[in-house]
């Protein structure tokens, strides 16, 4: 195993100084205490590794939840130059669009603290989660090459959900540029049965409330106040992205071999972007993001019908207005300032989250004179932020921050830990319900198997590449 | 390589999960490829579901995998399995293997259409990966070590 010196920037910064190979240097936003389990999981030695590829530019970046990851680390992220560059499925991920929504509602924690069992349990039995779910809907592949161009458009025109969603999804919901003609068969396939499903693993949807404001006035902005009823959804592209990542995967392996690209790892599989490979894997990513946002979509509508006829409330009093949906494993040509000067680029984030400034174009008109909403689910037991995007995250890490908690213990030894412990008992006894297809699943994603997300945002707020803006903690949550 | 007959339902645990932090590792075993391939394939739908009870209706498909050499030709040969039950539905109950060498394998699978009322689903698996990808003789037997993204 190849040696990779870390090296303290600052308070919040660490550095690995180019070696042979790297063409810029490796920064991990962590603290003191997160090294040794980054360390551990050899984490930062991807990050070393993403250095090398051609094109990159600045820094191969990594947030506080960095953990190992297919190539590229979770929780890294990397621009590349659009000509001389490349793209590569690892810095995406095969959960392409893997993302978070989060729903505001006119409810408060006290009017519905004795009806969450009865709406997790109502949600639980009106959205597919668990493994290999399949939704009531069958499209046509002729129906879903139309979701694959349309994105969360194509659930709206349909009724699932309302025209002013679109403006709260980064991209509107649809990211310009998928072809579902560079899609193969089989990922079509996999992905007809599965649009409205949740899906296994980490993805859930949970019902929380607003326990903490740190910045009243963006709240304000956001529409979020003390007490409030929330609903986050976490889910992705299913079958479909998983499908077209591994086609790609192969693809891009066999164009490496081709270009004689050296890689120090070939799990960093990539084409230069400006190639045919590398433009139809962008063009195929795009089509995922888009089944993730409808997917998403479809969610959202079924929730919102669950709430009303549980609650037996109209949609008016219910009020149920999408926050913000965002994007945490994605590749994206987007315009960044580099040395002085503006540059078009390809940012891969994977398991990170945009975190756009005020004034952005690309942050939605009703919140850009505060700057876009960033989500950072927690695992179930603790809690979830809502962060702000800063002008210091475009300076340092191309608008980019955190996702989430990150994970330190293996799905086994989560199990193996949790042996004997009634991991649903424990979360009732904390006044969160919790329902789950499989036991397993609600082992492995035990808090104590990830990070503490608090200290992941502290993180990157101390830093500056997000503020936080509130704390929602969780009531009831639904696992696949 | 020729083939030995299919057996019925799924064998003996002819696997065992290796720690890995985010995703599911997997060591298979067999006596020789042929063996090491099969036992994975059934193996791969043991991780993934539980049978209940027998289903109405086993159909054969054949099967045709190649790849670059036993590792390549490893993990098309899982992601063709992880496709067909998630693209097709299919559950594979047996097989026969015709065919294998390091650059292809051919048979025949038997498998069912997915019913939730006889297949709960435990785990699912998003992609067999080359990361810690291994297939060696070593000893008297034949090992495939893979890493699932899940």
């Amino acid at each position: 195993m190849q040696s990779v010196k870390l090296e303290k920037l600052d308070k919040y910064r660490w550095i690995i100084n180019p070696t042979e190979g790297m063409r810029v240097p490796g920064i991990i936003y962590a603290t003191h205490d997160m090294i040794d389990d980054i360390t551990r999981d050899n984490a930062h030695i991807q990050v070393a590794n993403v250095a090398h590829l051609p094109g990159i530019i600045k820094a191969s970046l990594a947030m506080p939840d960095i953990h190992w990851g297919y190539g590229f680390p979770i929780g890294g992220c990397a621009a590349f130059d659009t000509d001389e560059g490349v793209i590569s499925p690892g810095g995406v991920g095969y959960d392409i669009n893997c993302g978070v929504r989060l729903l505001r509602t006119d409810l408060t924690r006290d009017m519905i603290e004795n009806r969450i069992r009865e709406l997790i349990s109502a949600l639980f039995n009106n959205i597919p989660t668990g493994v290999g779910s399949r939704g009531d809907l069958k499209l046509t592949i002729e129906e879903e090459k139309k979701v694959l161009k349309e994105g969360a458009r194509w659930a709206v025109e349909r009724g699932f959900g309302y025209p002013e969603d679109l403006e709260r999804i980064e991209e509107n919901g649809a990211m310009e540029g998928a072809d579902p003609d560079v899609v193969s068969q089989r990922a079509l396939e996999r992905g007809r049965e599965q649009l409205g499903t949740a899906g296994s693993g980490n993805h859930f949807l949970e019902i929380g409330y607003v326990d903490e404001i740190y910045d009243k006035e963006i709240a304000g902005v956001f529409g979020l106040r003390l007490n409030q009823i929330t609903v986050l959804i976490h889910t992705g592209s299913r079958g479909f992205g998983y499908q077209v990542c591994d086609d790609y995967l192969k693809i891009l392996s066999q164009y490496v071999r081709k270009a004689g690209i050296s890689l120090p790892d070939k799990q960093l599989a990539c084409s230069y972007f400006h190639s045919s490979e590398g433009q139809n894997y962008y063009r195929a990513m795009i089509c995922a993001v888009n089944y993730a946002f409808a997917n998403r979509q479809m969610i959202t509508h079924w929730t919102r019908e669950t709430f009303e006829k549980v609650l037996r409330m109209s949609p008016s009093d219910l009020n149920m207005k999408l926050v913000y949906d965002v994007a945490h494993n994605v590749a994206k040509v987007e315009k960044h300032i580099v040395d002085g000067k503006e540059r078009r680029v390809i940012v891969h984030r994977k398991g990170a989250t945009r975190a756009f400034p005020a004034g952005h174009p690309d942050v939605p008109k009703i919140y850009r004179e505060v700057g876009q909403p960033v989500l950072i689910p927690g695992d179930m037991g603790r809690c979830s932020y809502v962060l702000v995007g800063t002008e210091k995250a475009m300076e340092e890490t191309f608008g980019t921050t955190c996702h989430g908690a990150g994970r330190v213990m293996s799905r086994t030894q989560a199990i193996k830990s949790a042996k004997g412990r009634s991991i649903k008992q424990e979360l009732e006894e904390k006044g969160i319900i919790v329902l789950s297809q499989d036991r397993d699943t609600l082992a492995e994603e035990m808090s104590d198997a990830y990070k503490d997300v608090s200290k992941v945002v502290d993180v990157v707020h101390m830093a500056g590449i997000s503020r936080k803006v509130a704390r929602i903690k969780p009531l009831g949550c639904i696992k696949g | 390589m020729k083939g030995v007959d299919p057996e019925p339902g799924l064998p003996m645990k002819n696997y065992e999960f290796f720690d890995h932090t985010a995703d599911l590792g997997v060591i298979f075993y067999g006596r020789d490829p042929l063996d090491l391939f099969k036992n994975a394939a059934l193996g791969l739908f043991d991780i993934m579901l539980e049978v209940e009870g027998d289903s109405e209706k086993v159909e054969a498909y054949k099967i045709t995998v190649e790849g670059d050499d036993w590792e390549d030709l490893f993990v098309n040969w899982l992601g063709e399995l992880i496709y067909l039950f998630y693209g097709r539905g299919l559950v594979l109950r047996k097989l026969w293997i015709d065919r294998i060498d390091k650059k292809i394998i051919e048979g025949i699978i038997y498998c069912e259409k997915f019913n939730p009322e006889y297949h709960r689903v435990k785990k699912e698996i998003k992609a067999a990966t080359y990361h810690q990808l291994e297939v060696r003789r070593e000893e008297d037997k034949w090992i495939g070590k893979v890493v699932f993204d899940i």
